[in-house]
């Protein structure tokens, strides 16, 4: 095809290529819109993942290593900057719970714990063994 | 090219466009993907650190309940549960995991590696975590401080060593003496606890002139003296008064705690094999005979009976120092 040619084409030429447009605007919307969704999907994992490392290193100080058998035990919800999220052991848990700590004693060590800390609403959780004091 | 120019650009235009919005859709997802990357291998990384954060954490729940003896200063040896369930150093590599730990489903997986080290046991625990196929690993290295020799968890119990008096060639053995009871100064309710639990140990049964006790725990209430060629093998034996011993009484792996004197007419030819004596309330310590210069002090506490542990709980020190992670 000459495309300098001066042949009326212009109307299919650009009934094609909105054709196109559209389809390729489509595809990429919806392949932008699929980034932007990962992209905050990744955003919240990765908060996720440091609020869940803070959690740990926390259980791990005397305050929580100490009661890690004890039934009753709590988050302090006003400790370690981490007040914006509802944190429950699992015996605890609510409708408002975002992130739950389970905690199993183990019978293969008189003071051996296995913790799962789970987020309810993002796809992400973490576990560790954890010995009491 | 001429303003009023009529030549028709439109497919120009649109394939230009198409090009442009390629190569920046193109470049997102390329971002994109490096992102997901990034974070994927982040989790992969901090998720193999915790696993091998665990081995710390498991080592650091069973200190008292490993079995020492079989690691070596030579080699690395890894931890592992043998056939009886108990705690020993071996090879080849050993990894804990969601089988031998019953978890379910988890992706736990570590193995602890040691080597020992005059006073200290260097560990090793390597956490690993599948990602994509590909396995991280990570490591922290840590040091295990015992304040017994060899690990061996001896010690002695008396109220003070200053009302001991060595008479004799019993003064051969002050340094030995007064090494073991430096080690550990229980408080007198520790020391309750263990003559209130020896209550209800029944009492030596002497049947001949050379008895061999094995497994025996046993607490007399009065003075005891034992026969020449008596034998003690894994054995707790409680004496409430003096304790005679002859010089061909052998003890191996064995506690022999006294509420009083030990007397010993001519020390043990025969050698005190991982075992210690316990005096304690006595004012005198009798020794007649040679002293024998291979005496192996210390006690291997996992063969011996369960009735101990409450005890020996709260008379163990271990300290886990130079916690470090290496890439």
């Amino acid at each position: 095809m000459n495309i300098y040619q001066k042949d009326g084409f212009s109307l299919i030429e650009i009934i094609i290529s909105l054709t196109i447009i559209v389809i390729l605007v489509a595809g990429f919307s919806t392949a932008l819109v699929g980034s932007l969704k990962s992209e905050k999907q990744l955003n919240e994992q990765h908060k996720a993942r440091r609020i869940t490392n803070s959690i740990i290193e926390n259980l791990k100080t005397e305050k929580y290593r100490t009661r890690l058998n004890d039934s009753n035990i709590a988050w302090d919800e006003d400790e370690y900057n981490l007040s914006e999220y509802n944190i429950n052991f699992k015996a605890n848990v609510d409708n408002n719970t975002d992130i739950v700590i389970n905690i199993e004693e183990k019978d293969i060590s008189d003071n051996l714990y296995f913790v799962e800390i789970t987020w309810k609403n993002i796809n992400y959780s973490s576990e560790i063994l954890l010995s009491g004091d | 090219m001429k303003y009023n120019n009529q030549d028709g650009l439109t497919l120009i235009m649109v394939l230009t466009l198409l090009v442009v919005a390629s190569v920046l859709i193109g470049s997102l997802f390329t971002v994109v993907r490096s992102h997901i990357n990034t974070v994927s291998r982040e989790e992969a990384n901090i998720k193999a650190f915790y696993n091998a954060d665990s081995g710390v954490e498991f080592a650091r729940a069973n200190l008292e309940h490993i079995k020492y003896t079989t690691l070596t200063n030579t080699d690395d040896k890894y931890l592992k549960f043998n056939d009886e369930n108990n705690l020993v150093f071996d090879n080849p590599e050993y990894f804990f995991d969601k089988n031998n730990l019953n978890l379910n489903d988890s992706k736990l997986k570590f193995s602890l590696k040691a080597i020992k080290k005059s006073e200290i046991i260097e560990f090793t625990s390597t956490g690993s975590y599948q990602s994509n196929g590909e396995e991280i690993t990570k490591h922290i290295y840590f040091e295990l401080e015992s304040n017994r020799d060899n690990f061996n968890k001896l010690f002695n119990v008396k109220a003070d060593s200053d009302d001991i008096v060595l008479k004799g060639k019993a003064s051969d053995l002050d340094d030995v003496f007064l090494n073991l009871s430096e080690e550990i100064y229980p408080d007198w309710d520790d020391w309750q606890i263990l003559r209130d639990e020896a209550d209800n140990w029944s009492d030596i049964k002497k049947t001949g002139n050379w008895n061999t006790y094995t497994g025996v725990i046993a607490k007399t209430n009065w003075n005891l003296k034992l026969n020449n060629k008596d034998t003690f093998v894994n054995s707790i034996i409680f004496i409430d008064g003096d304790l005679t011993i002859g010089s061909q009484t052998e003890w191996e792996n064995s506690l022999i705690i006294i509420n009083g004197n030990l007397k010993v007419n001519g020390f043990p030819t025969q050698g005190i094999n991982n075992s210690v004596f316990f005096t304690y309330n006595t004012n005198t310590f009798h020794l007649a005979g040679d002293f024998p210069d291979d005496i192996e002090q210390g006690i291997d506490f996992n063969n011996l009976p369960a009735e101990f542990n409450q005890v020996k709980d709260k008379l163990l020190i271990f300290r886990l120092k130079n916690w470090q992670q290496n890439q």
